[in-house]
């Protein structure tokens, strides 16, 4: 649930920015002002004061960066940021950025185009339940004997022993 | 202020604001950041900056609310109290770093 609260803050904050920019910066301020009267009252001179206040708050620009990091969602702003950032780049060189990008989609499509054809040839299995026990049997005419062509050393005998069921005979014309 | 500060925990710096809020009431962020001191007797002397986010992400969970005042001087500030949930959540925390703490003392007890 915290990290709910915390997501609904932070996209809130986004709204507000300003705001709450303001309200830390006159927080801090408080907290400065704070400390002087603190450290004037046992007895430092003004400058001694506000010197000692600023020291042992540690850098104000760094607390005030890192509460803005937690505050609003900072990826979106640097995402916005770099979008912006594009198209100021792209409208300077309309010609160049054309190129860019038209090589780019050829670059994608050529790619594209030859991956499928190597897929649909070469990586896709069969339509068939278990493609792994595919086999490929060839009639291989042998002086008017016809045996088994791809187990040369075994006679077809033990052929009997394996079981074939067949789901999608696939036959070149000439073997038939 | 010494040179080698401690770095504290987030967890640490978390239980220790809300423990101050338990028992001092609404207070503004110099008063917390003083308290911690006082009570660490400057050994632990943060810089009090830091305690800024970490009220904001106690904030951010719900655990503490924040409201501007005036301060006795006639300043504004906003002062930080606890919510309902940030009550409760105080004896979780505190559960889980007595466990934390009973857990390194043995450690640190043991010479064997």
């Amino acid at each position: 649930m915290d990290w709910l609260r915390t997501l609904l803050s932070r996209c809130m904050a986004v709204f507000v920015e300003k705001k709450l920019d303001e309200e830390l910066n006159e927080e801090l301020g408080s907290h400065i002002e704070f400390a002087i009267q603190d450290n004037l009252r046992r007895g430092m001179s003004e400058e001694d004061a506000r010197r000692m206040a600023l020291k042992q708050f540690g850098g104000l620009t760094q607390v005030k960066e890192s509460y803005r990091l937690r505050r609003g969602l900072p990826f979106f702003d640097s995402l916005g940021q770099d979008v912006r950032f594009a198209a100021r780049q792209i409208m300077r060189a309309p010609g160049f950025a054309a190129v860019a990008i038209l090589t780019l989609a050829l670059g994608i499509g050529a790619n594209t185009a030859v991956f499928t054809l190597t897929h649909a040839l070469l990586l896709r299995t069969l339509p068939v339940r278990d493609p792994g026990e595919l086999v490929r049997l060839l009639l291989v005419p042998i002086i008017s004997t016809i045996t088994f062509g791809w187990s040369p050393s075994s006679s077809p005998l033990s052929m009997r022993q394996m079981t074939f069921s067949v789901r999608s005979p696939l036959m070149p014309k000439s073997a038939v | 202020m010494g040179e080698n500060k401690s770095d504290v925990l987030q967890g640490t710096l978390d239980l220790m604001v809300l423990k101050t809020l338990e028992s001092l009431g609404p207070l503004h962020g110099y008063g917390i950041a003083r308290r911690i001191e006082q009570m660490s007797d400057d050994t632990l002397s943060l810089n009090q900056g830091t305690i800024y986010p970490a009220l904001l992400r106690l904030q951010q969970r719900g655990w503490i609310k924040a409201e501007w005042g005036t301060s006795e001087n006639n300043r504004r500030a906003k002062y930080y109290s606890l919510s309902r949930i940030g009550k409760k959540q105080i004896e979780k925390e505190t559960e889980s770093w007595e466990r934390v703490a009973a857990t390194m003392a043995r450690f640190l007890t043991t010479s064997d």
